[in-house]
């Protein structure tokens, strides 16, 4: 039972902070490169460094959002979430006696909050999601299959599976034969060159995203949830261990939904006792561009009442810009960006013209919203001076501008060998930032993510439930 | 790489406590038998099925064989799959 009180209006952040015993990431200002290092390795510390840097920033600045909401609501969740946040990074991960290796599968671990709760967490390293290639001698699917083991990475590659080779193999070559019109599209959308994005040539990339760079995702799908104030993902932090980057996630309550269920919730409705917290589920995989939040990736805790989204990996991928065809059959180019998405609550959300996101979180995102919009207008000189002069402190300061930019920068900016940020990783992280702002508005606007094209559908499972009512034999 | 022919379930509690196994094994007909999995696993898994390593689909347990290669990388925070029996701590 956790015995912290409500914070109270009258106290202020420095003491609600000691209160609840909240501790920062320190900064890590310039990392110490040995001239010895390899080229790749130096690049990969200054690059540990920017993003430690930016996760300081993150974590200082929704400390701010959340104590504001905190006091504003009544309540203590964001702080908790803080307090959750920073046992997460702090404490040591013991998994059955010994230290958690980091490999690329999720390692689970128990971490003891300060209030003497026990809770399970799972660690997830940069080393990252499985990643696949085309062997050139064999022409054999392969995976690569990688840990850190006191303190040296060891990669095994292995045949991926033999059943269905020919199926898969046949695929795998499709996208490695797109990669470079993929890579165009990408460059077009965000106006950078194509070789300025971040894909491996000589690796298979499930998503619009690099292999190895899904831990980014993982947090900042985390942060973001703190920074809307949603709650649908369990407390998530970045850690550091043995040089390499991990994130450490609180397990999520309950389980996935089995057949049955799911027909429950379809049948019920935005009237299930969960419809709320599925509703903003459904509308945060689309402010953070899910790709992955299939059915074994959500669950639900029918004590709480609470859905939550697991597995955030493969979020907040690159865009694509596509050219059209007109009717006169001349080609369009456009920048628009195109996103793909896979979610089964955000399908869910398609189902019903009632299931609508609840007014709290509305209210949440619109005040959200304008705190940004009129801070970007006060920095940038654009606000009527008598408005500039009633703008209150934080509005000023923009605790919230600054999260959600760091967060963006902390996705998709790169360093190079010199340390110096890679200006194209700059341009793509302050589109997707501005992108974000405009997938909130749609959301204030209208309080459901946009239907998706068929195409975009999953792929099998939800239509099932939907339209035969019968198990797939 | 040798076939997969079993693949055992675990449910784990908050903590991340794992009770006893169940073992799903192929059916004569070349299909996943999953009569050992508790109901809630049996039909979450003969709707939805796992997804493809690769996310360019589905498996389900009419795929066999298929389908137990695919369970260990498709296992979650509650559910687990994996080639031997023992529980971890």
């Amino acid at each position: 039972m956790n015995t912290v009180a409500p914070p109270d209006a009258s106290q202020d952040r420095r003491t609600l902070r000691q209160s609840f015993g909240v501790r920062r990431i320190e900064p890590k200002l310039a990392p110490e490169i040995t001239p010895a290092l390899p080229p790749g390795e130096a690049a990969l510390r200054f690059e540990h460094a920017h993003i430690w840097n930016l996760a300081a920033g993150v974590e200082e600045n929704l400390e701010q959002v959340s104590v504001r909401r905190d006091v504003a609501r009544g309540t203590d969740e964001g702080l908790r979430t803080i307090q959750a946040v920073n046992a997460l990074r702090e404490v040591e991960l013991k998994q059955g006696g010994g230290i958690v290796q980091l490999t690329n599968e999720v390692a689970q671990c128990i971490v003891r909050l300060d209030d003497g709760r026990e809770i399970a967490a799972y660690v997830k390293s940069e080393l990252g999601e499985l990643s696949f290639f085309i062997d050139p001698q064999t022409g054999r699917l392969m995976r690569n299959v990688s840990k850190i083991s006191d303190g040296i990475l060891v990669t095994q590659v292995q045949p991926h599976d033999e059943s269905k080779h020919a199926e898969r193999l046949a695929y795998a070559e499709r996208r490695a034969h797109e990669r470079d019109i993929t890579r165009r599209n990408i460059a077009r959308c965000y106006g950078i060159a194509p070789n300025d994005v971040a894909l491996s040539l000589d690796k298979l990339n499930i998503r619009n995203m690099d292999s190895g760079r899904a831990y980014r995702s993982e947090y900042a799908a985390g942060a973001l949830d703190r920074l809307v104030g949603f709650g649908v993902i369990p407390p998530t932090a970045l850690r550091e261990k043995d040089g390499s980057f991990a994130t450490a996630q609180a397990g999520a309550p309950g389980e996935p939904l089995s057949d049955e269920e799911a027909k429950r919730l379809l049948e019920i409705g935005p009237a299930h006792p969960g419809g709320k917290s599925l509703m903003r589920l459904g509308c945060f995989d689309y402010l953070i561009k899910s790709t992955d939040r299939h059915m074994n990736n959500f669950f639900y805790d029918p004590v709480t009442r609470q859905f939550s989204g697991i597995d955030n990996g493969y979020a907040n991928g690159y865009a694509q810009a596509f050219n059209i065809a007109g009717p006169d059959g001349r080609v369009q180019k456009t920048e628009m960006p195109v996103d793909s998405y896979l979610s089964f609550p955000m399908e869910i959300a398609e189902q019903h013209e009632d299931w609508l996101l609840d007014d709290e979180a509305v209210d949440q995102m619109r005040a959200l919203f304008d705190e940004i919009k009129n801070h970007l207008l006060f920095t940038e000189g654009k606000m009527d001076p008598a408005a500039a002069a009633a703008l209150p402190e934080h509005v000023k300061k923009g605790a919230a501008a600054n999260a959600l930019s760091d967060t963006y920068r902390l996705l998709h900016e790169r360093t190079d060998e010199k340390g110096g940020i890679i200006p194209a990783s700059s341009v793509i992280a302050r589109k997707e930032a501005l992108e974000f702002l405009r997938r909130l508005n749609h959301l204030i606007v209208h309080r459901k993510p946009p239907f998706m094209p068929d195409y975009m559908q999953s792929r099998a499972g939800l239509k099932h439930v939907f339209e035969s009512q019968t198990r797939p034999d | 790489m040798n076939p997969v022919n079993c693949v055992y379930f675990f449910a784990a509690d908050a903590l991340g406590k794992e009770a006893e196994p169940a073992a799903i094994k192929l059916n004569p007909d070349g299909s996943a038998d999953l009569s050992l999995l508790p109901e809630k696993v049996r039909g979450h898994l003969a709707m939805f099925g796992v997804p493809d390593a690769l996310h360019k689909g589905a498996i389900y347990p009419k795929d066999g064989a298929v389908f137990l290669d695919a369970l260990p990388d498709a296992g979650n925070q509650a559910w687990r799959f994996r080639a031997t029996p023992e529980k971890r701590t």
